[in-house]
C-alpha cells in the first residue's frame, strides 16, 4: 500500500500545483481556468519538440516556459480587454473556449503520438522504507509545497498580493486607485502558465501522456481546488496530493483499481454536499 | 388589451410548425440518402443542443456532462437491443432516455445546494469519472461485434430520419409547454438569482433537479438514437471534450430556442462538410465554433438565434407601450395612524375590541411582529434589538441613513440570513426556522433593491410565476392598478422603473399578507414617484395586505405611509406616526448631523 | 420559448435549409453524372485519422502510392483507380459521415487502406448493411477484427500480443511469463480471453496477470508487482511512447537484468530504438506484423521503391497501407465484368488465399463473421545496432 501511495505522489504533486494555480487565478482574476493544464501541456510539448529537434534540455525547457507564459498572458489580456465585468458563468465558458482552442492547436502542432519525454532530473532514486522513491517525486513534492507557500505569502503579506486580491473583487475601484489591473491580470495568468508547465514537465516522463490526456489532468486538480472552495490554497494543495495518493494506493486494490479514477469525484461530491448543507444565498441583493 | 397586441398574441406557434414539418417531410422523401443521413444527424445534434439550452441557457446551470447522459442512453439501448433484439427501436430509445433522466434527477438532487462555477466543475468531474468507468469495458455488443440494428422500418435511412425529427419536435413541444407553466418559468428565475427565486416562492432545488432530469432525458434519447446510427458505440462518441464542444456550440447558437438548437445541429454537421469542400483540415472546426462562442459571449446579447429573436421582438413591439403608466388618482382622505398595542404583560389582560381597525385608536394584534431582532457579526452589530410592528391595514415606512441596517432587516425577515436573534411572528405564528421560500409562501413577499425581474420572459409569464399557487385571479386588477404594459410584452424591453413596478405587481398577485418593498421609488421621476406613493397608500385597502416600505424620499414616505420607524446604525431611534417621526430632532440629527438638529 | 414572430424565424430556417438542399442536389447530380462508361475510374475510399490526437497519415498515403504506380502502368483493364481518402479526426461522427459520403455519394466499390481509431465501431454495421468490403491498412479497435465486412491486414493488438506470449514461452523458453495489460477501452476482456487460451495451449502458469493500470498512467505499481512475483518475462501492451516510459520505469526500479520485456509492434520504430539506446534500456522485444521494415529482406525492395517515389515515410504502418492496396489490386484484376461493390465483395469471398511477400502467412477474406487474417509475427529486438530480427515467423494457433 505504501509504495502505491508514494508512487502516486508525483501525480499528486502535479495535481496540487495545478490546483494552486487554479485557485490563484480564481482569487486574482475570478476565472476558474479549465484550460490550466492545457497551457502547461502546450509548454511541455514545445519543450519536448525542441528536445526532439536537438536543442539541449535546458534551452528547451526555457522555451517551453516562455511559450506557456506568453500564451497564458495573451489569454489574460484577451479576457481583460474584451470583457467588461463578465459573470462567473461567462468566464467559465470562456475558459472552456480556451481549452478547446489550445487542444486544437496542440493536436495540429504535436499530433504525432511518439514523443520522447526526457525527465528534467537525473534518474536517481533511493530506497525509503522498502519503497523506491525517485528524485522526481521529491522534487515534485517540494515544488508543490513551495508554490503553495509562495502564493499564500504573496497574497497575504505583500502589497502586490493585496492589490491583486482587491482587483478581483472590485476591479473598477482598484483601477481608480491608479493600479494597472491589466498588467496585474496578465502577470497572474502568465505566472500560472509557467508554473503549470513545470508541473507537466515533472509528471510527463512518468506517464507519457498524449496532449489530450495531459490537458485533462486538470480535472483532478479542479476537484482539489473545489474542495478548498476555490479560495483556500492549502486545502487545494493537500487535496491534490491526497487525490494522487489515493489513485496510487487504489491501484493495488483489485476490486477498486479499475474504477479508482472516479474516486476523487465521489469524494468531492460527498465533501461538497456536507460543506454546503446549510442554505447560503448568492451575494446579489 | 389593444387590438394590436391581440393580433400578436394570436400568432400561434402551431402555424409555424406546419410549414416546418412539411419541408422536413419533403426533404426526407426527395433528398439523396447521404443528405437524409446528414439531416438525421442534424436532428440528433439539435436534441443535444436543446438539452444544453434547457439546462444552461434557461436554468443557468453550466453543464459539462450532457454527453455522459447521452452515453447512458446509448448504453441502455445497446444493452436492451442485445438482450431483446425484437424490441421496437423507438421504445428502446425512450427507455434509454428515461434511464438517463433518472440519473440526471439524481445528479440534480445531490447537487441542490451547489451552484455556479462549483456546480459546473462537479458536472465536469462527473463526465470524467463516467468516461473512465466506461473505458474499463466496452459498450454492449462491441465485444462480440454485434451492432445495434434498429428494428424495421427504422433501419431504412428515411424512416430513421423521420424518427429523429419526430422525437425532436415532440420533445420541443413538450418543453415549450412546460416552460410556460409556473414550474418551467421557475427555471428562468433560478438562472437570474436563486435569491429572487426563493422570494417568489419557487422551490429552487426542485427547479434545478427537474432541469437536470429533463436535460438528461433529451441527451439520453439522443444517445439512444446514436446507438441506432452507429451500431457500435465507443467512449470516443461521448467524451467530456465533446460535451464541451456542444456547450460552446449551444452558447453560440442560442439553444434555448428551438431554432437555435437546430442551428447548432446544422453547424455540427455542416461546418466539417464546408471545411472539407474548401480543403481546410477538420480539426479547425471545433476551434471555429469555440471562437464563435467567444465572440457571442463578448457581445453579451445571447446566441445567434437569441439575438435574432430579440431583434424581432423589438420590431414587433416598436409601437406598443412597454412602460408602466401611472395615471394620477383622485386624492384620498388621510388615514389615521393606528395606535400600537402596549407590549404584552402576563398580568394584564389584553383588551379585546370589536372596533373596526380603521377607527381611531384601534387595538388589534399586529400582522407582522418583530421583537428584539439582533444580528451581530462578531462585535459589529448590524441590528441591535429592534422592535417593529406592522398592522394589518397600514403602510409602514422603515427609514434611516445609509448603512442603518434596513435591508439587513428585510433580509432577516424574509429568511435570507442564516441566523438572527429575536423573534418574528406573522399573524401570531412564529416564522423561526422557516426557509426563505417557505416564508414567501406564507405570505411575506419582498422586492429587491436591485431589480430582479427576469429578462427572458414576458409580463404575463412573470405575473403567473409570481402568482404561483394563488393563481391568476388578481392579474387583471393588479395590471390596472399599476398601469402595466400588455401581457405579451417581453420584460427585456422595459425600463428599470417599469420593471420595479412589475416586481411589485408580481408580489401583489401572489396574495401576500405583508409586502416588504425595498426602495420602490428609486429611479422614478417626480410625477411618477408621487403617483406610485398614492397607489401605495391604497394597497392595504384594495389588496388586503400590509406594506413595509424602505425609502429615502421623504416626500414619498409622507404621501404613502401612515407610520414610520427609524433605524440608525442598527438601533431603533424612533417610531410612530409619520409626521411626528419626521419632525423628531433625533431623526433629523441621524440624517443630517448633530449641529443642524440643534 | 415565446417568440411572437416564430413564423419569421422558421421562414429564415426554411430558406437556409432550401439553400443547403439546392447545393446538395447539385453536388449529388454532379457526382452521379458519370454513367456506366467502362473507362470511368474505379473508385475506392479510405477513412483514416489524419488529424486528431494520434494521426496515421502514412497508411492511406502508401495506398495512394500503390495506386499511383498502378495507374502509371495502365490501370486495371484500362481504368484508372481513383482513391478518395477521407479524414475523420478520430471523431466517430466524422467517420460515420465520411463513410456515408464515400459509399452513398461517391459510390466507391471498396474501402482500402483505412487506419483509424474510431471508424470500425462507427461504420461496421453500415458496411455490413451495404455489403461493402473494407480492407484496412491498420486496424486498431477490437471492432475492426469482429466485423463481417472489415478485414485488416495487420495482426491487431490481440493477435500481436498472442504472438509475443507464444514467443516468450515457446521460443525463449521462459516458464514464468507475466502478461501485463494496460487497460484501454474494451480491450481488457479480449486480452484475458486470449491469455486463457494461451495458458491451455502451452500449459503455462503465469505467476502474475496484472490489469491494474490504465494505458497512460504511471506503471510503477505494475513493476513492483512484477518484482514481487518473480517474473522472467513481461509481456505488455503499449503505444509507442508508453513502451519507452515502461522501460524507463523498469530501469528506475532496477529491474532490467534477468527479465525479458516484450511489447507490441507500435514500439517498432526508429525513434524508440534511439531513445532506448540513450536511456540505456535496450533488450526490448517487439513484434513486427509484416516483414521487418528496417531489415534487408528483398521483399522490401518494391515497397521501398514505391513509397520513396511518392515521398511517403517508411514505417511499419506504411507497410500496412501498401499491403492492403496490393491485395486489392490483385483481386480487382481478377474480376471479369462490371466492377461494382457487390462484385468486389464476391471476388474477395471466393478468392481463397492471397500471397504477399510482406506477409508471414497467406491472406484470406472468406465468408466468416469476423476477420483477423494476419496472425503471424516476426520478433525484433532493440540492440545497439538498432532493431535486429530475433526470430522466424511466429504463427498464433
Amino acid at each position: 500500500m505504501l509504495d502505491g501511495v508514494i508512487s502516486g505522489l508525483v501525480s499528486g504533486s502535479a495535481y496540487a500545483i495545478l490546483a494552486v494555480c487554479v485557485v490563484m487565478l480564481y482569487r486574482l482574476v475570478g476565472v476558474v481556468n479549465v484550460g490550466q493544464a492545457a497551457i502547461g501541456a502546450l509548454g511541455a510539448y514545445v519543450c519536448y519538440s525542441f528536445v526532439g529537434a536537438g536543442l539541449p534540455l535546458g534551452v528547451a525547457v526555457l522555451a517551453g516556459l516562455a511559450v506557456a507564459g506568453l500564451t497564458a498572458g495573451f489569454s489574460g489580456w484577451v479576457l481583460a480587454r474584451w470583457f467588461g465585468k463578465p459573470s462567473e458563468t461567462v468566464r467559465l465558458v470562456v475558459s472552456v473556449v480556451l481549452l478547446i482552442v489550445i487542444l486544437t492547436v496542440g493536436f495540429r502542432l504535436f499530433g504525432d503520438s511518439p514523443r520522447v519525454m526526457p525527465s528534467l532530473l537525473p534518474e536517481n532514486s533511493f530506497v525509503l522504507g522498502g519503497v523506491r522513491v525517485s528524485l522526481t517525486t521529491v522534487v515534485a513534492l517540494a515544488l508543490a509545497i513551495l508554490v503553495a507557500v509562495g502564493l499564500s505569502l504573496l497574497l497575504r503579506h505583500t502589497q502586490m498580493g493585496i492589490r491583486l486580491e482587491a482587483m478581483s473583487e472590485r476591479p473598477t475601484t482598484v483601477q481608480l486607485l491608479g493600479v494597472n489591473t491589466l498588467v496585474l491580470a496578465i502577470g497572474a495568468w502568465a505566472t500560472a502558465g509557467v508554473i503549470s508547465t513545470l508541473a507537466m514537465l515533472l509528471i510527463a516522463p512518468t506517464r507519457n501522456p498524449t496532449f489530450e490526456t495531459m490537458s485533462f489532468l486538470v480535472v483532478p486538480a479542479l476537484a482539489a481546488a473545489l474542495l478548498g472552495a476555490f479560495s483556500n490554497v492549502w486545502i487545494a494543495a493537500i487535496a491534490g496530493l491526497a487525490i494522487g495518493a489515493i489513485e496510487g494506493a487504489g491501484a493495488r486494490i483489485d476490486w477498486l483499481s479499475s474504477y479508482r479514477g472516479a474516486i476523487p469525484f465521489l469524494l468531492v461530491i460527498i465533501a461538497l454536499i456536507w460543506l454546503r448543507r446549510r442554505e447560503v444565498w448568492d451575494a446579489a441583493r | 388589451m389593444r387590438l394590436g397586441e391581440a393580433k400578436r398574441i394570436l400568432t400561434p406557434r402551431r402555424f409555424a410548425w406546419v410549414p416546418f414539418v412539411v419541408v422536413l417531410v419533403t426533404l426526407g422523401l426527395i433528398l439523396p440518402v447521404y443528405w437524409v443521413y446528414l439531416f438525421s444527424t442534424v436532428a440528433i445534434g439539435a436534441l443535444i443542443a436543446r438539452s444544453i439550452g434547457l439546462v444552461t441557457n434557461q436554468a443557468g446551470i453550466i453543464t459539462l456532462c450532457q454527453m455522459s447522459f447521452a452515453a447512458i442512453g446509448g448504453w441502455v439501448v445497446s444493452w436492451i437491443a442485445l438482450a431483446w433484439p425484437a424490441a421496437p427501436f423507438p421504445l428502446l430509445v425512450l427507455i434509454g432516455g428515461a434511464v438517463a433522466a433518472l440519473v440526471g434527477l439524481l445528479v440534480g438532487i445531490t447537487t441542490a445546494r451547489i451552484r455556479g462555477v462549483e456546480l459546473a466543475v462537479v458536472t465536469l468531474g462527473f463526465a470524467a469519472a463516467l468516461d473512465l468507468v466506461l473505458r474499463q469495458g466496452s459498450f454492449p455488443g462491441v465485444g462480440t461485434g454485434t451492432p445495434v440494428i434498429p428494428t424495421a422500418p427504422f433501419d431504412d435511412p428515411r424512416w430513421f430520419f423521420a424518427l429523429t425529427w419526430a422525437l425532436v419536435i415532440l420533445l420541443q413541444l413538450g418543453i415549450a409547454a412546460l416552460s410556460r407553466t409556473a414550474h418551467g418559468l421557475g427555471w428562468t428565475v433560478v438562472r437570474v438569482s436563486e435569491r429572487a427565486a426563493a422570494s417568489l416562492g419557487v422551490r429552487v432545488g426542485a427547479a434545478k433537479a427537474s432541469a437536470f432530469a429533463l436535460g438528461a432525458l433529451f441527451a439520453g434519447i439522443a444517445g439512444g438514437l446514436l446507438a441506432g446510427q452507429y451500431g457500435l458505440l465507443t467512449t470516443a462518441v461521448f467524451t467530456p471534450l465533446n460535451s464541451m464542444v456542444y456547450l460552446v456550440t449551444a452558447v453560440l447558437c442560442g439553444a434555448s430556442l428551438f431554432g437555435g438548437a437546430v442551428l447548432a445541429g446544422v453547424f455540427g454537421v455542416f461546418v466539417p462538410e464546408l471545411l472539407r469542400r474548401v480543403g481546410l483540415p477538420l480539426d479547425v472546426g471545433n476551434a471555429l465554433l469555440a471562437i464563435g462562442a467567444f465572440d457571442v459571449l463578448r457581445r453579451g446579447n445571447g446566441g445567434l438565434m437569441e439575438q435574432l429573436n430579440a431583434r424581432l421582438q423589438e420590431r414587433a413591439f416598436r409601437n406598443v407601450r412597454v412602460t408602466c403608466e401611472l395615471v394620477p388618482l383622485p386624492p384620498l382622505e388621510p388615514l389615521e395612524p393606528i395606535e400600537p398595542l402596549p407590549p404584552p404583560e402576563p398580568s394584564v389582560e389584553v383588551a379585546q375590541t370589536s372596533l373596526s381597525p380603521h377607527a381611531k385608536g384601534a387595538i388589534e394584534p399586529p400582522l407582522l411582529e418583530v421583537r428584539g431582532l439582533t444580528i451581530a457579526y462578531g462585535n459589529n452589530r448590524a441590528l441591535d434589538a429592534v422592535d417593529l410592528s406592522v398592522y394589518r391595514h397600514e403602510v409602514h415606512a422603515l427609514i434611516g441613513p445609509n448603512g442603518a441596517g434596513k435591508s439587513t432587516f428585510v433580509d432577516a425577515l424574509t429568511g435570507f440570513l442564516p441566523s438572527y436573534g429575536g423573534a418574528v411572528h406573522l399573524d401570531g405564528d412564529s416564522v423561526h426556522g422557516l426557509a426563505a421560500r417557505e416564508r414567501a409562501r406564507r405570505g411575506i413577499r419582498r422586492t429587491f433593491q436591485q431589480v430582479q425581474a427576469i429578462d427572458s420572459i414576458t409580463v404575463d409569464e412573470y405575473l403567473r410565476l409570481a402568482g404561483g399557487s394563488a393563481g391568476t385571479e388578481r392579474i387583471a386588477a393588479v395590471r390596472e392598478f399599476l398601469g402595466l404594459p400588455g401581457g405579451a410584452v417581453p420584460i427585456r424591453l422595459m425600463d428599470i422603473g417599469s420593471r420595479r413596478m412589475l416586481e411589485i405587481a408580481g408580489a401583489l398577485v401572489s396574495r401576500p399578507r405583508v409586502l416588504l418593498l425595498d426602495e420602490p421609488a428609486a429611479g422614478l421621476a417626480e410625477a411618477e414617484s408621487f403617483a406610485l406613493a398614492e397607489r401605495m397608500r391604497r394597497i392595504p385597502a384594495e389588496f388586503g395586505c400590509a406594506v413595509l416600505l424602505i425609502e429615502h424620499d421623504m416626500g414619498f414616505v409622507r404621501a404613502a405611509s401612515t407610520r414610520a420607524t427609524v433605524l440608525d446604525d442598527g438601533c431603533l431611534i424612533s417610531t410612530g406616526p409619520v409626521s411626528e417621526v419626521l419632525d423628531d430632532p433625533s431623526v433629523v440629527a441621524a440624517y443630517l448631523g448633530q449641529e443642524l438638529a440643534e | 420559448m415565446t417568440s411572437p414572430n416564430s413564423r419569421i424565424i422558421s421562414a429564415v430556417s426554411l430558406a437556409a435549409l432550401a439553400a443547403v438542399l439546392l447545393s446538395g442536389c447539385i453536388a449529388a447530380a454532379g457526382d452521379s453524372g458519370g454513367d456506366a462508361d467502362t473507362l470511368a475510374p474505379i473508385k475506392v475510399g479510405a477513412i483514416s485519422s489524419i488529424t486528431g490526437p494520434a494521426p496515421f497519415p502514412e497508411v492511406p498515403a502508401s495506398a495512394q502510392a500503390v495506386f499511383d504506380r498502378v495507374n502509371s502502368e495502365g490501370g486495371i483493364g484500362g481504368r484508372m483507380i481513383e482513391f478518395i481518402s477521407e479524414d475523420d479526426g478520430a471523431d466517430p461522427a466524422q467517420a460515420s459521415q465520411a463513410a456515408r459520403r464515400l459509399v452513398d455519394e461517391n459510390e466507391v466499390v471498396a474501402m482500402v487502406g483505412s487506419a483509424s481509431l474510431v471508424e470500425c465501431s462507427a461504420n461496421a454495421a453500415f458496411y455490413a448493411q451495404r455489403d461493402i468490403v473494407s480492407l484496412m491498412g491498420t486496424g486498431v479497435e477490437p471492432s475492426c477484427f469482429e466485423s463481417k465486412n472489415i478485414a485488416p491486414v495487420n495482426n491487431g493488438t490481440i493477435q500481436g500480443y498472442a504472438s509475443l506470449l507464444y514467443f516468450a514461452s515457446e521460443d525463449l523458453g521462459h516458464e514464468k511469463v507475466c502478461p501485463v495489460i494496460l487497460n484501454s477501452a474494451g480491450l481488457t476482456e479480449p486480452y484475458l480471453e486470449l491469455i486463457e487460451s494461451w495458458k491451455s495451449e502451452t500449459d503455462s502458469v503465469p505467476p502474475l496477470v496484472d490489469t491494474t493500470v490504465n494505458l497512460g498512467d504511471d506503471v510503477t505499481p505494475v513493476l513492483l508487482a512484477v518484482r514481487d512475483a518473480g517474473c522472467e518475462a513481461v509481456v505488455f501492451n503499449s503505444n509507442e511512447p508508453g513502451a519507452v516510459a515502461f522501460m524507463n520505469t523498469a530501469k528506475q526500479q532496477d529491474m532490467l537484468s534477468g527479465i525479458d520485456y516484450l511489447t507490441l509492434t507500435s514500439a517498432y520504430s526508429e525513434t524508440v530504438v534511439e531513445t532506448l539506446n540513450e536511456q540505456g534500456t535496450l533488450g526490448l522485444y517487439a513484434n513486427s506484423e509484416f516483414v521487418p521494415f528496417m531489415g534487408d529482406d528483398a521483399a522490401l525492395d518494391s515497397w521501398r521503391e514505391t513509397l520513396e517515389a511518392a515521398d511517403v515515410p517508411l514505417t511499419s504502418l506504411s507497410e500496412g497501407g501498401y499491403v492492403a492496396a496490393e491485395i486489392l489490386v490483385e483481386v480487382l484484376k481478377s474480376i471479369e465484368g462490371d466492377i461494382t461493390a457487390e462484385a468486389v465483395a464476391n471476388a474477395f469471398r471466393s478468392y481463397g488465399e492471397i500471397e504477399n511477400p510482406l506477409l508471414g502467412m497467406p491472406f484470406v477474406f472468406d465468408d466468416a463473421d469476423a476477420h483477423n487474417p494476419n496472425r503471424a509475427s516476426l520478433m525484433v529486438q532493440a540492440t545497439e545496432d538498432g532493431w535486429v530480427t530475433a526470430s522466424d515467423w511466429v504463427l498464433v494457433p
